[in-house]
């Protein structure tokens, strides 16, 4: 683990039980400013758990979550992100009748705290229109804003869900497989998006194509039935034989 | 661009009432009042299931508690006819706050069915409770004269009675139209996209899905006070699961989340209710024929259509 940048993201030794089946089991990670940490693992290793429960969506059993030294274990969504913390889903989770250009404004209009709520024009509120052009066009949307999101290629439509979790300013961006089910030119447009934003933030991210995670990551965290198997840069996970065996033996 | 074309067709359906109070025979004029109404009640409902998704099926608490509160107002505190609607309002206001604070945070099918339950436990207690609401006989009142600047009228006059509602129903729209058109139109709307969404965004949804059921319920209370000072009467029967199922109607024939498009479908209920069940006793087994035919060839809804073909 490079030592360099604060500590972002905390989580110690945290755990999900849904009944008898711990999804998540006592997990410890950390993400650091400026890191893109991955976390890998097969099918059902609790990776999307994991996300659920940093992001406040569940509730964990047990352990502790901290963001930016604060500790947010138990608070509400809205709350962690208001904090801080962006996320995107598995699978596209937009608003379809609405448009590009709204569904960015929401995000954007709720952090900047413009107020107005219930009878100034939303569309002449100055810097949170400006802001929400600015969001469209660093993800590369800025020729589709009015158009609605149903509209939208499957492609653009994960584009637009890290546009929506851009929308409230995050620190840390919590990416849940992003390529998923996009072409390869598409996805590649994704990589580079996120390579860019890693720039100004750090960027937790489930990915199946190894690939990508070679490309993007620094790190990895390794789960598998819930538990950290394995931890450490890419070249210290890909000589690792536990993570050999896992992902070698199941594709062969 | 949708947008100007649903103001368009609101302002034209308010002229279009505003001419027709003058040309109307009595009768009519009577049946275009209670129209102007219900549409006052189906916008508000609008609000709850066409911006947020929520289908409350106790909107029959708020028009029963607002023509009971205004209604109340003036045999017991010997209120004014504009005092006794803000009596209605506020009390329909009271309400929301008490049943939404409990019904908002349930997920969709458990929200109908406590609305629901909630509703009937008003019509019960409003049949028990003669001695304040008359049960199912209701209360008579006769409604005072109010004054304006320069004049004195009295709600007795079918015109001023008319106007009167009308007034209500432009001064709602246009509040409405303000509130979509503001922030908070747009995170309704985002609310009734993917309530879990914005969750993400950092919103905390309940707040949001409360003041859009306070405001709908709002106004379903200013609609059972017109409707009780109209009728100068109220009884146990407008807290009848009939009048929770109305506005569900309403919005579902007009188009949701269009405010004005449920005015059509209050329009088109009152006229089938008026002049299909002079010949026909159960009118309303065809007028559920047609709502399934609208939805048919629309789950917009008939404005919901317009809209569409016309954005093309």
């Amino acid at each position: 683990m490079t030592a360099d940048g604060e500590m972002l993201l905390e989580i110690v030794d945290v755990s999900r039980r849904f009944g008898g089946l711990a999804a998540v089991d006592g997990v410890s990670t950390a993400v650091r400013k400026g890191e893109i940490r991955g976390v890998i693992g097969p099918n059902g290793a609790g990776k999307t758990t994991l996300f659920n429960v940093i992001t406040g969506e569940l509730r964990p059993s047990s352990g502790r979550i901290f963001l930016k030294g604060e500790e947010i274990t138990g608070l509400p969504p809205h709350a962690i992100c208001r904090k801080g913390l962006g996320r995107t889903f598995q699978l596209t989770f937009v608003f379809p009748e609405m448009t590009v250009f709204d569904s960015v404004w929401v995000g954007v209009y709720g952090t900047m705290k413009a107020g107005g709520l219930f009878f100034s024009r939303a569309d002449s509120l100055r810097g949170v229109k400006e802001r929400t052009e600015e969001i469209c066009g660093l993800v590369g949307l800025g020729e589709r804003m009015n158009d609605l999101a149903s509209n939208l290629s499957y492609g653009d439509q994960k584009v637009l869900e890290i546009a929506m979790a851009l929308s409230t300013g995050p620190s840390l961006l919590l990416l849940d497989e992003p390529t998923q089910g996009v072409g390869p030119k598409e996805a590649d447009t994704i990589v580079k998006l996120i390579e860019c934003l890693s720039k100004s933030m750090s960027i937790l991210l489930i990915e199946h194509d190894m690939d990508i995670i070679m490309r993007l990551c620094h790190n990895l965290t390794v789960l598998s039935f819930g538990r950290v198997i394995a931890e450490g840069s890419c070249e210290v996970i890909g000589s690792n034989d536990e993570v050999q065996r896992l992902y070698l033996g199941e594709s062969t | 661009m949708a947008l100007v074309d649903r103001r368009f067709f609101a302002l034209l359906a308010i002229a279009l009432f505003a001419v027709l109070g003058l040309i109307l025979p009595q009768g009519a004029r009577s049946l275009v009042i209670q129209m102007m109404i219900f549409s006052v009640f189906a916008m508000g409902y609008d609000v709850c299931l066409g911006l947020t998704n929520q289908c409350s099926l106790g909107h029959s608490i708020f028009f029963g508690v607002g023509a009971y509160g205004a209604i109340l107002a003036i045999v017991h505190l010997k209120a004014g006819v504009l005092t006794s609607l803000a009596g209605g309002v506020g009390s329909g206001l009271v309400f929301a706050v008490l049943v939404g604070i409990v019904c908002v945070r349930l997920s969709e099918a458990y929200f109908v069915i406590v609305t629901a339950i909630i509703s009937a436990v008003f019509h019960l207690l409003a049949m028990d409770l003669t001695w304040l609401t008359g049960g199912d006989d209701g209360l008579s009142v006769s409604v005072p004269p109010f004054a304006l600047p320069g004049v004195t009228l009295s709600l007795y006059q079918p015109l001023v009675n008319y106007y009167f509602v009308l007034f209500f129903l432009a001064a709602a729209y246009l509040l409405l139209e303000r509130i979509v058109r503001a922030p908070l139109g747009k995170i309704f709307v985002s609310i009734r996209e993917n309530e879990k969404r914005v969750r993400f965004l950092g919103y905390d949804v309940l707040r949001y899905k409360l003041i859009a059921f306070v405001l709908s319920a709002g106004l379903g209370s200013l609609a059972g006070a017109l409707y009780g000072l109209t009728l100068r009467y109220a009884s146990a029967d407008y807290f009848s699961f009939y009048w929770s199922v109305l506005p569900v109607v309403w919005c579902l024939v007009g188009g949701l989340g269009t405010l004005a498009g449920p005015w059509i479908g209050a329009v088109l209920m009152s006229l089938f209710q008026y002049y299909v069940s002079a010949w026909f006793t159960y009118y309303l087994l065809l007028f559920g024929i047609l709502v399934l035919v609208i939805l048919k060839v629309s789950r917009k809804g008939i404005l919901g259509y317009i809209l569409e073909r016309g954005g093309r």
